[in-house]
């Protein structure tokens, strides 16, 4: 319908060509430059892309941070943010991965330097994620790259935790695939944090197997200035089960994004969030989940604190395919609004092609209830405490979903400590 | 904050009254028609008034405005509390300085456990008076003391605040509060409604332990079953956002003998 336009590159765009033509030889050539090809001919996505309406990376992305190098050796031995005791720490540095503990019984590690095939082909396994210019762009660069592997039937105990840290205003990718063979159990924690300035494209991708049952929580606690762009895939095959909660803080702009497929029957999905921002934070979650297969549950629930002058967008996409009947999907975003000049933007949107299917999608924005801070504050608790436990009680609501306890209350003092750097 | 102290003790020693209410004119933020109209009302140290009065007389606006509710515009008129004016005041520094309000209809709070929320309001009001926090064996002590005597079940305070509670176990929990925060000035609003006969009396008794020379309460009430539990020393009809009659105990029963009816016009 429209005319090809020949638009002219941005720096960003100019910035990141010449990057791909002038970076070192890397592992997997050939996948590289085809992703790159790809970011090369839709350019950064921008407004006028549906999917971005809200978040117009092209106008917002004014530059292309360089490319994280390798971290030196004592760079690389910093500690990592565990975010609770135990589990097994991955450690990533500017996008590298520096640290690969023995793996706890019934998972193997795959790095890209080990095995750099295996990891490839890996990718973009459960969800096609070709058409997504953030994850070619990830895959163009990827430094450090992790598959992990659950044998069919292993119940892991201890958690996996991912850490990723930035240490300065460069442009990191970490990449990781988790394969969960029939029947296995995973808890994986994905945590981000580092120096002004950085620049994070990050992609994991799941492949659940029948009756498998996974747990993500992924933790955005990048600093202020910093930009990431994160990309969640799922695949679900029968009977499995498949948890991922993102809790953000961090960066002046941040688009995350989950890709879900329920490909077997009886699978069941729960995506939730929970977004805290101030000062002039841009945080973007956007969701899309493909109902292929009969009797799928799906349970998305979305909280979004806004405050000062600070933007949340949600949009989220689910599309039930005509022969997945049966198919029960909700999904809500409820933001808060704490600012006068605070905004958000919601966005559900349901593609329901089957007849017989419960789904249904509810948007809410509103600021603190006046009545119930008048019945806290007339028990004698100051306004900020008083808003403080509102707001603990708005994300706790999604909060409670996260089954393991540790992690759940990590968050809970995450929320806390948000709370407490409120002026 | 240290002179202001100062002065609520001095003036103690001066007035007599804990509660004083002086000319006091309302109305609505956003409307015209005021609520209360020139309002006039002392209570002493140690006395439990009665407002009674008909709907719609004003008497929930006015147990509101006496806390800080914010959705009211006083046009005139003073409140002291222990001879201080405490309108310029929010909600939680007039709690601290000692007023309390049994809400009639306890909100739900929803994610915000009972428990939490004690803890909050107890250790929010000893910060605000320059006293120390409660150890968390004194906290939980405290609770279960007051808890028991009120009938209330360990597992209701592990609740969020509210939610769920049937209206008795609201009422029974608005009370478990007064105890816990042992104001000076406590205004019960229509603490009665929606209580049955045993609960109407489980709540009394907790009011009635709670009275004495050094705190006051200001009973509002559309009937005069409840102060047949809480026998109070004063009574006074409100009509038309006014106080229009005040007398002793025995003026609950003519208004129960010949209703609202005489008031209807007084104002």
């Amino acid at each position: 319908m429209n005319a090809p336009v020949a638009q002219l590159k941005t720096a960003a765009e100019t910035e990141l060509a010449r990057q791909f033509a002038t970076a070192p030889v890397a592992s997997v050539p050939s996948l590289r430059e085809a992703a790159f090809r790809r970011v090369d001919a839709a350019g950064l996505p921008h407004r006028r892309i549906e999917a971005w309406h809200y978040t117009d990376l092209r106008a917002l992305m004014r530059s292309a941070a360089p490319l994280a190098p390798a971290p030196s050796a004592e760079v690389a031995a910093m500690r990592a943010w565990s975010l609770i005791a135990g589990g097994v720490v991955v450690s990533f540095i500017d996008g590298h991965l520096v640290t690969l503990p023995p793996p706890p019984p019934g998972v193997g590690f795959t790095s890209l330097a080990q095995n750099a095939d295996t990891v490839a082909a890996s990718l973009n396994r459960g969800v096609d994620l070709s058409g997504d210019v953030v994850t070619s762009l990830n895959t163009a660069f990827m430094a450090g790259a992790l598959l992990i592997e659950v044998e069919a039937g292993a119940q892991v105990g201890e958690p996996v935790l991912l850490s990723f840290e930035t240490t300065g205003a460069t442009a990191s990718h970490g990449r990781v695939a988790v394969h969960v063979a029939e029947g296995a159990s995973l808890t994986i924690v994905e945590t981000h944090r580092g120096q002004p300035g950085a620049q994070e494209n990050t992609v994991i991708e799941f492949v659940l197997g029948k009756g498998a049952a996974v747990e993500h929580v992924r933790v955005n606690a990048a600093d202020p200035t910093s930009q990431t762009l994160s990309t969640v895939a799922a695949s679900v095959a029968e009977g499995a089960s498949f948890n991922t909660l993102s809790f953000t803080t961090g960066a002046a702009l941040s688009r995350h994004q989950v890709f879900s497929r329920v490909i077997g029957n009886d699978a069941r999905l729960g995506i939730r969030g929970v977004t805290l921002l101030r000062g002039r934070q841009h945080a973007d979650t956007t969701l899309v989940t493909e109902h292929d297969a009969l009797r799928g549950e799906g349970r998305k629930l979305f909280k979004t604190v806004v405050d000062d002058e600070a933007r949340g967008v949600f949009q989220g996409k689910i599309i039930v395919k005509p022969h997945a009947q049966k198919t029960d999907g909700k999904m809500a975003s409820n933001a808060l609004l704490l600012g006068e000049h605070s905004s958000m933007h919601a966005k559900p949107e349901l593609e329901i092609f089957a007849d017989d299917v419960v789904c249904g999608h509810g948007a809410t924005v509103g600021a603190l209830d006046d009545g119930l801070m008048f019945y806290l504050m007339s028990r004698g608790i100051g306004r900020k405490e008083a808003e403080g436990l509102m707001i603990q009680a708005f994300a706790g609501e999604a909060l409670e979903a996260v089954a393991h306890e540790g992690v759940r209350e990590a968050l809970g003092g995450l929320v806390a400590a948000w709370l407490g750097e409120r002026g | 904050m240290g002179a202001g102290l100062a002065s609520r003790f001095s003036k103690t020693e001066m007035s007599p009254a804990m509660l004083e209410i002086r000319n006091l004119t309302v109305k609505i933020a956003d409307e015209d028609k005021t609520i209360l109209n020139g309002l006039n009302l002392t209570v002493k140290s140690g006395e439990v008034a009665a407002i009674m009065g008909p709907n719609g007389s004003g008497k929930s606006t006015l147990s509101y405005v006496v806390a800080g509710k914010e959705d009211y515009e006083v046009l005139d008129g003073e409140i002291l509390l222990n001879g201080e004016n405490i309108l310029e005041m929010e909600a939680d520094a007039r709690a601290a300085a000692g007023l309390f309000l049994a809400f009639q209809y306890p909100l739900e709070i929803p994610g915000v456990a009972t428990m939490t929320f004690l803890k909050a309001a107890m250790n929010a009001q000893r910060r605000a008076r320059g006293e120390a926090e409660l150890a968390p064996a004194a906290f939980i002590k405290a609770v279960n003391a007051a808890a028991d005597g009120l009938g209330i079940q360990k597992d209701m305070l592990k609740r969020a605040l509210n939610v769920g509670f049937s209206g008795g176990e609201k009422k029974r929990m608005e009370i478990l509060q007064m105890a816990l925060l042992a104001p000076r000035m406590c205004i019960l609003d229509e603490t009665d409604s929606g209580l049955d006969i045993d609960a109407l009396r489980i709540v009394s008794e907790g009011v009635n332990r709670l009275r004495g020379p050094d705190r006051s309460f200001l009973v509002i009430t559309h009937y005069q079953r409840l102060l047949e539990h809480i026998v109070p020393d004063t009574v006074h009809v409100m009509a038309k956002g006014r106080i229009v009659k005040s007398g002793g105990k025995e003026l609950a029963l003519e208004l129960e003998k010949n209703g609202y009816r005489d008031y209807s016009e007084a104002a």
